[in-house]
């Protein structure tokens, strides 16, 4: 047997439910009217005899809390598994299920607390989902694990448009403008506005660059036939995101459009750094609506989006076939992997007197805002809408009154980081939305020849996600760089980037010295 | 515009498995010859290459070609709509700057006195490795101001510029007088695609890069701030992009009247530049990319421009090892041809493949006739301001590198060129910078030239310079077309032409293309583009106004139930140009029908709904006939007869509630009671309202239809209370009301 011969393993779940449940992703509760394409989770794990990875992608918002339970239940199943090579990320779709409960007995979800449901409202408690969530995700990387079969990978990269910069600056402070509202969503911006009207006098441009690069990895048996891919792309996946039905957003379309160049093979989606990006172009909306008319023939879209969706999933697809066209040249069926997990302890964003003192006056303030009570004639939806917005607005500003809390004892937070390498590419994982210049420090400084960055990825403990904006973010202000949305600072993300880095660099290091051997 | 919609459309499928042929055909041909506004469309091109040595343009140093790698061409596109016109012209060159336009301009006027001059708009594709045209070049000696008479080598062969210019200008007023010849009826149609060529270029660093020890300070280097250009993405202080890359292709596409295509405009926000090194002639990555679309769609005209870019580059600054293993791997070799080869077959194909998706749907709606618009503005933009301490550094720059003396030829004499031209570019360089703070001192302000357009619900809009893209973000955000294309490098009035604009932002960070040489505007000046652009863009949108509304004939019975099922309604032309007192298009779409018989009007308005976050709810406040039923989600009709001091005025909310009274002369009155009918039905994604107003309404024993003014609102309470109107026209702005005709 080859020193290093890979081994690789895939398997996947429907996540769906057709229960209601939460669909987090906003301010307010979205309680589920069913499926409109399946949320799923995939599982690929790779060997080399020597070290893993398992990448385990999942159609969801975030993974907060989702990373313990899931090792928790792959070792229940199988004690042999190496539970710390899970890399668990999710796409960000805002139509996924929600896993944390909901409602007056709501606990650890971003939008527990004394909110209750409407009585005439069903919702299934969040923790049934998450115990079916947790069963699937590790019934595949257990799967995926005991399905290990000699195999081979390509890789590749090619150039797909699918993110903008969704970071409108404006010449002006904007929150100085007259009438400019200020709470904890709006009240944040300042020369950034996030999805800000291009077509202002004062819009002087976005904030910073996109990144139309897709990382591919294929899999392929042992007799070389394409067997999956791993999908790297800078940007969530989150058109439709108002939806009050289940959606892997433009995964799904995606996922359609790939199988149908090359038949039922498993799909791996993973957001790279996309913090400040999103799947929309912002200004020039005029003529996408009349390309998206001529082309798909139709004014009215089957659902929000929809149009948004196709065009993507035709781009990611092409470019897909593309790379497949030539990566596949190359096979490489041995190579060494080395899976370090980095216990990182990164700068706070440090809540200042004045935050927090703005932050408990406008609690005070919230506090005194009573929930809407049940009315006949009332959509039960509407009512629960208005009063999970409220408990989002306390809730931003209990975060801040906690962190100043907190910061008295630490100015640290701390996190984990995945770094892989497999051969000559690599993995570099985070817990945050990314902004996008952090992921090309690490590409432009790693010593591999393609890195992929894997933003929103599993983390011990209940936290997880979060906007990691850089120092000109922090200093344009604006939702995603606000201190609501801030958990670490830039100088966090400086550090995120030189640590992640430094342990590229030993990684490389490491084949090195073994290829010299 | 007047268009037609095929009935049955090919699949994309079936055009790719196609032969080149059926590619050309598009079964979107009009039955009938459109007179008011109909198109015509004329194409000429050219080779502009020459195989003699000439200078090639584009570095600091002089560059002696020794042959043509491929053609450098150039290109005209004319087109009027026998009101206004436009002729695009583009040349595989470095600028448009040099005088070339008014020495083009002469010589068409010359062969053609009635040609319109000023409706060029003469673009350079940006290549660096096409011939230098200038009287003189700037890297060798330039005589305004110099006594730097540093020559080419006389082993060295060389033609002289002049020569080149003189056949260059020959060539390109040839050209533009042939498209006006040439031009026949026929059409177009547009559309944009995702072609990722261009990168940003503009690394930004945490520390300020001038300040690193041993780095160069003198007028070719000594630029660098927190931005380095080209810089290096390894650097343990690179921070990221300046900005982004914009991925846009804008395509025009024309078409003969017999539905066959007759070439393209491509514009794409990226200067032709991989091969700027080159000793050979070349259009660079356009060249190929008009080699791939020429085989499969035949030997069309192609016409390419270049959007802002003048931060963008096709170089991609990082992943240039994975780029590496990819063309190997792609293209079977890592050896390339000629410089940056590969990478500009990687362009092309995204051109190419960009060209062909937008074609097949973009030939969906042909015009063959179309409002157009074009306007030249004359600017005077604020200088790039120098300090006293720029002046003073290049003058001691200048004594210092006077001081240099010039290489001798010997035996290497290309090696002489090298070193002696680029001496005589740092000069230049300082020499601009004295020129300028004399210019400075005098308050002379920079001159240049806009050009605007539009051609139905496409916009174009050009400049003299290397304009970053957050220029060209603005002006596409705040302009009301469809869309709009951008043209960076087009030749103005006078000796200028290229230099960087940057933004603000960039103007801060410094580093080349943002610093005091390559910066003859202020950003302020940038933004006065912005704004004049904007401004000229807005003012069309305003004047493109039908003459008219087009109402049917009533011939059948109308119900008014809510429900536009009768044949009139379905033969009646719809009216969809609705226009929010922003001037932008609604959050909301409304689509109005008119009827008319010889005592009532009819009017039909689909209202959708299809943007409302979460439920719908309608505002029905109003309560009550003559209620505020204008704070409701509503429509409102204004309807008078010409001349008149007042008009009717009445509102339906979504709810039926009727308010109807008269206006005029700022005053309204709601003591007036119509004799109007109408219904107002709910449906899931839209609401409609059939009314019918008898025209004895407007007070006269029999209304007369060809005095009808009629103007239409619809109110949306969805988010906030939004306003559209047909037209954009103020709602009581009587005189401004449309007239109806029978169609």
């Amino acid at each position: 047997m080859d020193k290093n011969a890979l081994s690789i393993g895939w398997a996947s779940a429907d996540v769906s439910t057709k229960d209601p449940v939460n669909l987090p992703g906003q301010f307010h509760v979205r309680v589920s009217k069913g499926i409109l394409d399946p949320a799923t989770a995939t599982a690929l794990w790779i060997s080399d005899g020597k070290d893993d990875v398992c990448f385990l992608s999942i159609d969801l918002v975030t993974c907060r809390g989702l990373y313990d339970p899931v090792k928790e239940a792959v070792k229940k199943r199988n004690k042999n598994i190496p539970v710390d090579k899970i890399l668990l990320n999710v796409t960000h779709t805002h139509t996924g299920p929600g896993y944390h409960e909901v409602g007056v007995t709501g606990k650890n979800g971003p939008l527990s607390g004394d909110v209750k449901i409407p009585t005439s409202m069903k919702i299934t408690d969040g923790l049934k989902y998450r115990k079916f969530l947790v069963d699937q995700l590790a019934s595949i990387v257990c799967e995926a694990y005991e399905k290990r079969a000699p195999g081979a990978i390509a890789y590749g990269y090619g150039l797909a448009v699918v993110s903008h910069s969704r970071r409108c600056l404006y010449m002006d402070d904007v929150s100085k403008r007259p009438g400019a509202v200020n709470n904890s969503t709006h009240g944040v911006n300042g020369h950034a506005v996030m999805y800000g009207k291009t077509n202002d006098d004062k819009f002087s441009g976005y904030e910073g660059a996109s990144d139309p690069f897709v990382n591919l990895l294929f899999t392929f048996d042992a007799k070389k036939k394409l067997t999956g891919v791993l999908v790297n792309v800078p940007c969530p996946s989150q058109n439709s995101e108002g939806m009050y039905q289940i959606s892997a957003s433009f995964w799904n379309e995606t996922r359609i459009a790939i199988r149908k160049i090359f038949g039922d093979i498993f799909i791996l989606p993973q957001a790279a750094a996309a913090g400040d990006l999103s799947p929309r172009q912002l200004h020039c909306v005029k003529a996408e609506y009349r390309r998206y008319a001529l082309k798909y023939g139709r004014e009215k879209e089957l659902f929000a989006e929809e149009f948004r969706r196709r065009d993507i999933a035709e781009r990611i697809s092409s470019s897909v076939k593309e790379v497949y066209s030539w990566a596949k040249k190359d096979l490489i069926t041995s190579a060494p992997i080395h899976h370090e997990v980095l216990d990182l302890a990164l700068s706070r964003r440090m809540i200042t007197r004045e935050d927090y003192e703005i932050s408990c006056a406008q609690l005070e303030e919230l506090n005194k805002q009573s929930f809407q009570p049940e009315e006949k004639g009332v959509d039960p939806q509407e009512t629960l809408k208005r009063n999970s917005i409220l408990l989002s607005g306390r809730n931003r500003c209990k975060g801040i009154i906690r962190r100043w809390e907190a910061q008295q004892k630490t100015t640290k937070y701390n996190t984990q980081a995945h770094v892989v390498s497999i051969g000559d590419i690599a993995f570099a994982s985070n817990q945050f939305e990314l902004y996008v210049d952090y992921q090309h420090r690490i590409q432009g400084r790693s010593p591999f020849i393609q890195t992929f960055i894997v933003q929103l990825s599993g983390v011990p403990g209940e936290s997880g996600g979060s906007y990691l904006a850089t120092k000109r973010g922090f200093l344009n202000r604006g939702y995603s760089a606000s201190r609501y949305c801030n958990l670490v600072s830039w100088k966090g993300g400086n550090e995120l980037v030189e640590k992640t880095v430094k342990a590229l660099k030993k990684l490389w290091s490491k084949d090195h010295k073994e290829e010299k051997k | 515009m007047k268009k037609r919609m095929p009935f049955l459309l090919l699949s994309c499928a079936f055009l790719l498995a196609g032969s080149a042929c059926s590619f050309l055909k598009s079964e979107n041909v009009p039955q009938e010859k459109k007179k008011e506004n109909a198109l015509k469309i004329g194409w000429a091109s050219a080779d502009i290459s020459t195989t003699e040595p000439v200078l090639i343009a584009g570095q600091f140093h002089a560059r002696i070609s020794k042959g043509v790698l491929d053609p450098v061409t150039a290109t005209a596109l004319w087109m009027d709509n026998g009101k206004d016109a436009v002729c695009f012209v583009s040349a595989d060159l470095v600028s448009a700057g040099s005088g070339m336009l008014d020495e083009v301009s002469a010589l068409v006027k010359k062969r053609i006195p009635s040609f319109p001059v000023e409706k060029i708009i003469l673009s350079g594709t940006h290549t660096h490795a096409a011939p230098v045209f200038a009287a003189q070049s700037s890297v060798v000696s330039r005589e305004e101001h110099n006594g730097d008479l540093y020559k080419v080598p006389t082993s060295l062969k060389t033609v002289k510029s002049g020569e080149y210019r003189k056949f260059l200008f020959g060539k390109l007023s040839d050209i533009i007088c042939k498209a006006y010849e040439n031009r026949k009826e026929g059409g177009f149609a547009y559309g944009y695609g995702s072609a990722q060529v261009g990168h940003n270029r503009r690394a930004v660093y945490k520390d300020d890069f001038s300040k690193r020890k041993g780095v160069k300070k003198d007028p070719l280097h000594g630029v660098h701030g927190h931005a380095v250009m080209y810089g290096n993405t390894k650097d343990r202080m690179f921070y990221g992009f300046e900005g982004g890359a914009d991925p846009t292709a804008n395509f025009l596409f024309t078409f003969d009247m017999a539905g066959t295509l007759t070439g393209a405009l491509i514009n794409v926000s990226c200067p032709a530049q991989h091969s700027s090194r080159l000793e050979m002639l070349s259009a660079d990555y356009w060249h190929n990319a008009r080699a791939m679309i020429r085989k499969k769609y035949g030997n069309i005209f192609l016409l390419p421009q270049c959007g802002a870019a003048g931060d963008t580059a096709p170089v991609q600054l990082y992943y240039n090892r994975a780029r590496a293993r990819r063309d190997r791997l792609k293209y079977g070799r890592t050896k390339q041809y000629y410089q940056d080869e590969l990478h500009r077959i990687q362009s092309a194909e995204k051109i190419s493949d960009a060209f062909d998706e937008v074609y097949a749907w973009a030939k969906k709606e042909i015009f063959f006739s179309a409002d157009m618009r074009h306007e030249v503005r004359d600017l005077e933009l604020p200088l790039r301001k120098l300090e006293k301490a720029d002046r003073d550094f290049a003058v001691s720059e200048l004594e210092r590198l006077n001081k240099i003396p010039f290489v001798p030829e010997g035996d290497k004499p290309e090696k002489a060129l090298w070193t002696n031209s680029r001496l005589v570019s740092s000069r230049n360089r300082s020499r601009a910078i004295i020129a300028r703070w004399k210019l400075q001192q005098e308050k002379v302000p920079y001159r240049t030239q806009i050009h605007v357009l539009h051609i139905g619900d496409l916009a174009f809009a050009s400049n003299q310079f290397e304009l970053y893209q957050d220029y060209q973000h603005r002006i596409q955000g705040r302009s009301p077309f469809a869309q709009t294309v951008l043209i960076q490098l087009a030749g103005v009035k006078g000796p200028y032409g290229g230099t960087y604009l940057a933004t603000k932002r960039s103007v801060e960070n410094k580093g080349y293309g943002s610093e005091r040489f390559s910066n003859r505007v202020s950003w302020e000046g940038g933004d006065r583009i912005v704004d004049e652009t904007v401004s000229i863009l807005e003012k069309f949108k305003k004047e493109s106004v039908p003459a008219f509304l087009p109402a049917g004939k009533r011939t059948g019975k109308i119900r008014i139930d809510g429900v536009l099922d009768e044949e009139d309604w379905k033969k009646a032309e719809e009216l969809t140009k609705f226009v929010s007192s922003a001037g932008d298009p609604p959050t909301e779409r409304t689509f109005v029908k008119l009827l008319l018989d010889e005592k009532n009007l009819y009017i039909g308005i689909k209202a959708m709904t299809e943007n409302f976050p979460g439920k719908r709810v309608f505002k029905e406040d109003a309560g009550k006939r003559d209620g505020a039923v204008w704070q409701d989600d509503s429509v409102e009709i204004m309807l008078g007869l010409s001349g008149r001091r007042t008009h009717n005025h009445y509102m339906l909310n979504t709810a039926g509630v009727l308010y109807d009274g008269k206006a005029g002369g700022g005053k309204f009155d709601s003591s007036f009671t119509s004799r109007l009918e109408s219904c107002v039905k709910k449906y899931p994604d839209c609401y409609v309202a059939e009314i019918r107003i008898p025209l004895a309404d407007l007070g006269e024993e029999k209304g007369k239809a060809e005095e009808l003014r009629l103007n239409l609102v619809r109110n949306s309470s969805f988010i906030q209370m939004e306003s559209s109107s047909l037209y954009g026209i103020r709602a009581h702005d009587f005189p401004k009301f449309l007239p109806l005709k029978i169609r």
